[in-house]
């Protein structure tokens, strides 16, 4: 199966995500988004793979969403109905199976969503990150104002959404936003292969609900979640 | 909009600066008129973003009458405003001074301040807030050693657990105060306040919930003026003019 602009590689547990979308700067059209979701789906129902990676093979990891597409339809009901619809960004936060990204240039807008709705960030030194709605009259959509703050604090949030200010991977791995950071992106690339291998083997049952808990931890009430751990820690002995 | 003592208030194009101008404030004071400023903050469309001057105070006394006690809380009142906020402090930034700042969205200081909550150690606790606000900003760890063992540190310090975000030289307070109010003027004052809604709400719901509360602010915010026009000048690359969108 082929998608427009998004292309899809499995290698045994490993399924790669990638945007394919050069001419825009991988920017997200409503089709790219739903092949996205399509194939996310694919990889959560898939029980041969493990983690998913997204990222690009382009210059640029996500210039945000398609501006060109913004006022375009006949009426407001209609563009706010698919905003409603769209699941894309609920099926990031709630995919059960590890998610990395692997990050060059352009990290913007939504896609500095999506990497905040994924449990890993890799990312080149040429990675920009921004959310520049604020500054183009616009609100995060794809969960922004929600989940920077599972990552990092309030303060930072405030800073990069109500600034729309540029930040570099230094800044982004001080704020806790990304996980690794390096010039060489051969090495990067190696560095997230070693860290897939060592996922391989981990039971899948297991990881999900491990990732499950620990998204849990940040939103949920603390007895709640220390029952369940152990609920889940006794239904898997 | 009035000058009342001991605040002196300046209005300028798109925003407000309220600066508290004695070293000893008492909360009932300004209590008051604050709550009428900040009433006419969240109605007034001319006002956009809002600056706290608090350089000049020393300390925020606690609150005589404890009659009064539970209905004064300015932190509370800081937490109504809609439209973004702006804090400048200098000095030793103690107690309930240290209180005042944390409902604010962004805070500047200088490299010789030093923060520190000491209530514990007087026989007396944090009142306005800081137990629930605090590690809502820089986590439950650091808000403990801050508040149980009244820990003091320094602004570096201060800006590495982002309480506050960013520290410059003690000359450039001021202007730097005002280049931070005026490039918020540049943006659109309904998306900053929306954001700004939906960030405060994330910490008090779960992460779907919140997105949902994000997706119907966006809703709202897809039929303002406002957002069709910056779209529309965006395609034509044409001057952007943000307005109070309706």
């Amino acid at each position: 199966m082929s998608w427009k602009y998004i292309k899809f590689d499995k290698n045994e547990h490993v399924a790669k995500i990638i945007f394919d979308n050069p001419r825009k700067n991988n920017a997200l059209n409503i089709l790219m988004r739903s092949e996205f979701s399509e194939v996310l789906n694919a990889c959560s129902i898939d029980d041969e793979i493990k983690v998913v990676i997204i990222t690009t093979n382009s210059k640029n990891f996500c210039s945000g969403a398609d501006l060109s597409e913004f006022n375009t339809f006949p009426s407001i009901v209609e563009s706010n109905l698919i905003s409603k619809n769209n699941n894309l960004w609920k099926d990031l936060y709630n995919f059960e199976k590890p998610i990395i990204c692997l990050t060059k240039g352009w990290v913007i807008g939504s896609g500095f969503e999506i990497i905040m709705l994924s449990d890993f960030v890799f990312s080149h030194t040429s990675s920009k990150f921004k959310m520049p709605e604020v500054e183009l009259s616009l609100t995060p959509i794809s969960g922004g104002t929600q989940t920077f703050l599972n990552k990092t604090n309030v303060a930072i949030a405030k800073e990069i959404m109500l600034f729309s200010e540029e930040i570099d991977v230094y800044k982004a791995y001080n704020f806790g936003i990304i996980n690794f950071y390096s010039d060489d992106y051969n090495l990067l690339i190696e560095q997230v292969r070693k860290f897939t291998e060592n996922i391989k083997i981990i039971d899948l049952k297991r990881l999900k609900i491990v990732k499950k808990l620990l998204n849990m931890s940040t939103e949920e009430n603390l007895y709640l979640g220390k029952h369940l751990e152990q609920y889940y820690s006794e239904s898997l002995r | 909009m009035n000058n009342p003592e001991p605040m002196s208030v300046l209005n300028s194009d798109k925003y407000i600066i309220i600066s508290l101008k004695n070293e000893i404030i008492s909360p009932e004071e300004i209590y008051y008129d604050l709550n009428s400023i900040i009433q006419e903050i969240n109605t007034n469309e001319d006002i956009w973003v809002v600056g706290f001057d608090l350089t000049k105070v020393v300390k925020i006394c606690d609150i005589k009458s404890s009659s009064e006690s539970l209905n004064i809380s300015l932190t509370k009142l800081i937490l109504e405003i809609k439209k973004p906020v702006i804090g400048l402090v200098s000095g030793e930034i103690s107690n309930r001074l240290f209180e005042m700042i944390l409902p604010m969205d962004y805070r500047i200081t200088d490299k010789k301040s030093t923060f520190i909550m000491s209530q514990i150690f007087n026989d007396n606790m944090q009142f306005d807030g800081a137990t629930q606000l605090l590690p809502r900003i820089i986590g439950l760890n650091k808000s403990k050693e801050l508040i149980m063992f009244g820990k003091q540190i320094n602004s570096k310090e201060a800006s590495e657990i982002g309480l506050v975000n960013i520290i410059v030289d003690e000359e450039k307070l001021n202007e730097i105060f005002i280049r931070k109010i005026e490039l918020l003027t540049q943006f659109s004052p309904l998306a900053m306040q929306f954001t700004k809604t939906a960030i405060n709400f994330s910490k008090d719901t779960n992460t779907i919930r919140g997105m949902n509360m994000e997706n119907d602010l966006y809703s709202i915010l897809l039929s303002s003026k406002d957002r069709t026009s910056s779209i529309n000048s965006i395609k034509n690359k044409s001057k952007r003019n943000p307005y109070y969108g309706k």
